[in-house]
């Protein structure tokens, strides 16, 4: 028997599904956009499952992390960018404790285990092993993170958090270098549980296909301009790793006949017929986690409620070996008014929806970019941003207001010489809504990149900046960023008017 | 008589001489050749090493692949499943006897995933010839393959794309075919990263069929246009990939005397 509890909760309105226990790390959360629809048509609305872990009162005992740094040892990161990873390796290992494994990988032409799979009890061993590398030779990325994964696999339990942890700072030239590829290496990682981050340092890296490695396997992505911040990205990176509270998360949901569910939003998933199955890596204390399944509600009768649909989420404590099940339904409520329904609509729903679509057409106007159209990137770019900053002002939402602000600083960059920079940062910005799911939760500002990766907001403010008065946007195409951020101080609204020094 | 002494002279210096750079030379030719041969064989073992590793690895994803789908029998929605637990696993698939696919079941769209529609776009080539997977390997690896048409199991290669692509399957005991499209990145992760490497004084290099370097070892750094010193295949399915050893060029050349 896997289940070792089942709770069930009826929610009418599409409310909430399952409140944790005290000890629960997770609590599972089924809300629709509009929990009331049109009686006597068909209407398009999206069903949000999330996961939150919980912060416990008790800190409980937290689980063994297994954990693969990869550094890439290339040529191309001789000098400080050498010295600081290093450094900033080393400390980040200092927050392990003497149950947790590590290893040390570095690939140039090829991989090398530098650390062998080991406890962290050895440290002196394992700093002196680190100091040893020195940059040399190509960029054999693909052989590194393979490398990485066998030497996790070589302690790998359930009860672990597996990570890999993998910087570089150039193109993979020996071995895969396609993206696409990269994201499936991805898929296939994160079905063991293991999940990777990738910190692209300076402007030469495919940031294309670190992005995808991380967002595939559920793991981190961020882009670092100075060698000087590794060293608080890597602890924020292992202070994520540290405080993840559920794994294997897995998500079902099972729509009525009728009820179809057309796509999940900035998540890969598997829909077959009636049946949406999304798979999630880790979640650590703060995170929210989520699927937004957008799904076409027939018509219907009167006032009987309609079914969008059964959902099961099963995921696995720390503490057990198990998977917990939770099973929630979720019902919407037939109205003939069609105020009703607009005025029942869930405003951060809708938001991260905007938010979702936002992404993927800044995803079309970067490829654009990248293929060298960039009349076609910039028309993209800017009509997204005027929706995003549309929809910002209606449901008065600081996050569309600087995506928006991206893409307008995306879109008039696309022929500048800054525009590896920009796209970076507005890349990884936009990975970071695709996975991350729910920033709003961490009130601190440091942020997440799908949960977890360590950011500063000045850093962004320089870049996308926000309006500084409330009925004017200033865009300051300043200096480029040298991270990105995740997060932004819940603040502003009213009328926007675009300027840029060009006159556009 | 003064011409006589020199000549005789020479003679007694130069044909010493000559005798013993004759010896040397002979002696400096079969050393190199000596040494030549022990490179090789050295270059070889190396390389074998290498292909047994490789070898070791796809014969336990064969093993891991075989037992599951005997586990799996003939549930099909564990089959179905497969591929979302199994990181090795991309895409499973079912045809009966009869030759029709019916995992997944072209002919019931509704029932398809996303994931299930990519799987039919890239395997088209194989399920539109109609006929079942031994007799295509046969004919798709010219004949180089041992598989038949009665066989009970085995990989199947085709090119997709971004390159070779593979199924391992296993014909059950009412003559359906049952199996799954391996996850090819994750395999060729498994095999790369699975290389044992020890010191090398050349390059040893894994090599993809059309050429491009999947992974090296060794602190040599051979020029692209080298020829390399030996050459070994990889194991079905990956016949037509190679272990390849470069020798560092001052030390191909011979032993200095």
């Amino acid at each position: 028997m896997k289940t070792q509890f089942i709770l069930s909760i009826l929610c009418v309105g599409g409310l909430l599904a399952a409140p944790a226990s005290a000890a629960d790390p997770v609590e599972v959360r089924v809300d629709l956009a509009h929990p009331k629809i049109p009686a006597q048509k068909q209407y398009k609305t999206y069903l949000k499952v999330g996961l939150v872990g919980l912060q416990q009162k008790e800190k409980p005992a937290r689980p063994p992390v297994n954990v693969t740094i990869v550094l890439d040892r290339s040529g191309s990161m001789s000098g400080p960018k050498m010295e600081h990873a290093r450094q900033a390796a080393v400390e980040a290992l200092q927050r392990l404790g003497g149950d947790d494994i590590v290893s040390v990988v570095t690939f140039d032409d090829g991989a090398e285990s530098v650390v062998p799979a080991t406890k962290m009890t050895n440290r002196d061993d394992i700093v002196a092993a680190i100091q040893k590398i020195t940059p040399r030779g190509r960029t054999a990325l693909f052989a590194g993170v393979s490398r990485a994964a066998e030497e996790l696999r070589k302690f790998k339990t359930p009860q672990m958090v597996n990570r890999i942890v993998l910087l570089s700072d150039g193109m993979a030239n020996i071995g895969p270098s396609s993206a696409d590829e990269m994201g499936r290496y991805g898929v296939s990682l994160a079905k063991e549980s293991i999940s990777v981050t990738t910190l692209g340092l300076g402007l030469d890296y495919n940031e294309k296909l670190l992005a995808q490695l991380a967002q595939h396997s559920d793991g981190n992505h961020a882009f670092i301009k100075e060698p000087g911040e590794l060293a608080a990205v890597f602890t924020e990176e292992f202070g994520d790793i540290l405080s993840v509270v559920a794994q294997e998360m897995q998500v079902k949901i099972t729509c009525p006949e009728g009820v179809r569910p057309v796509r999940v939003l900035g998540r890969d998933a598997s829909i077959r017929g009636s049946t949406v199955e999304v798979a999630m890596n880790q979640l650590r204390a703060g995170q929210e986690k989520y699927v937004l399944l957008e799904v076409d509600v027939p018509a219907g009768t009167g006032s009987v409620p309609q079914l969008i649909g059964d959902v099961e989420v099963s995921y696995r404590r720390n503490d057990a070996s198990a998977p917990k099940q939770v099973v929630a339904h979720s019902l919407a409520t037939r109205v003939t008014d069609d105020r009703a329904v607009e005025s029942s609509a869930s405003t951060p729903i809708l938001v991260e929806v905007a938010k979702q679509i936002g992404v993927e057409k800044q995803m079309i106007a970067v490829k654009l970019t990248d293929e060298g159209k960039t009349k076609e990137a910039e028309k993209v770019f800017l009509e997204n941003a005027g929706t995003l900053q549309m929809l910002g002002q209606k449901y008065r939402s600081p996050d569309l207001y600087i995506q928006g602000n991206a893409n307008v600083t995306l879109g008039l960059n696309t022929t500048s010489s800054s525009w590896q920079t920009y796209r970076n940062a507005g890349q990884t910005m936009a990975n970071l809504t695709m996975t991350q799911n729910g920033s709003a939760n961490n009130a601190s500002n440091v942020n997440d990149l799908n949960g977890g990766q360590a950011v500063n907001v000045p850093a962004l403010e320089s870049m996308f900046n926000r309006p500084s008065q409330p009925s004017e946007l200033s865009i300051k195409l300043g200096a480029p960023p040298s991270t990105i951020i995740m997060s932004m101080p819940q603040s502003s609204s009213g009328t926007i008017i675009l300027k840029s020094s060009g006159g556009r | 008589m003064r011409s006589r002494i020199v000549i005789l002279l020479l003679a007694l210096v130069v044909l010493p001489l000559g005798l013993v750079g004759w010896l040397g030379r002979l002696f400096w030719q079969r050393e190199s050749a000596d040494w030549q041969l022990r490179q090789k064989a050295q270059a070889i073992q190396e390389l074998q090493v290498r292909q047994q590793s490789l070898s070791d690895v796809i014969h336990a994803i064969e093993v891991r692949s075989h037992d599951l789908l005997n586990s799996i029998g003939s549930d099909q929605a564990a089959l179905r499943n497969a591929s979302s637990k199994q990181p090795l696993i991309r895409a499973a698939f079912l045809v009966e006897k009869s030759g029709k696919l019916k995992i997944p079941d072209p002919l019931n769209p509704d029932q398809l995933s996303d994931d299930d529609r990519e799987f039919l776009q890239r395997t088209a080539s194989i399920w539109s010839r109609g006929t079942l997977l031994g007799v295509q390997r046969q004919d798709e690896s010219n004949g180089q393959s041992s598989a038949k048409a009665d066989a009970t199991h085995g990989w199947h290669t085709w090119y997709h794309q971004d390159g070779p692509h593979w199924l391992y399957w296993q014909r059950n005991s009412d003559e359906s075919i049952a199996g799954f499209e391996i996850e090819r990145m994750a395999f060729l992760s498994r095999l790369v990263g699975g290389l044992k490497s020890s010191d090398v004084s050349g390059c040893v290099r894994l090599v993809s069929a059309d050429g491009e370097i999947w992974m090296q070892q060794g602190s040599f750094h051979p020029e692209s246009d080298m020829p390399s010193l030996s050459t070994l295949p990889c194991a079905v399915p990956m016949q037509h990939w190679h272990c390849q050893f470069f020798a560092e060029p001052e030390s191909g050349q011979g032993p200095e005397i």
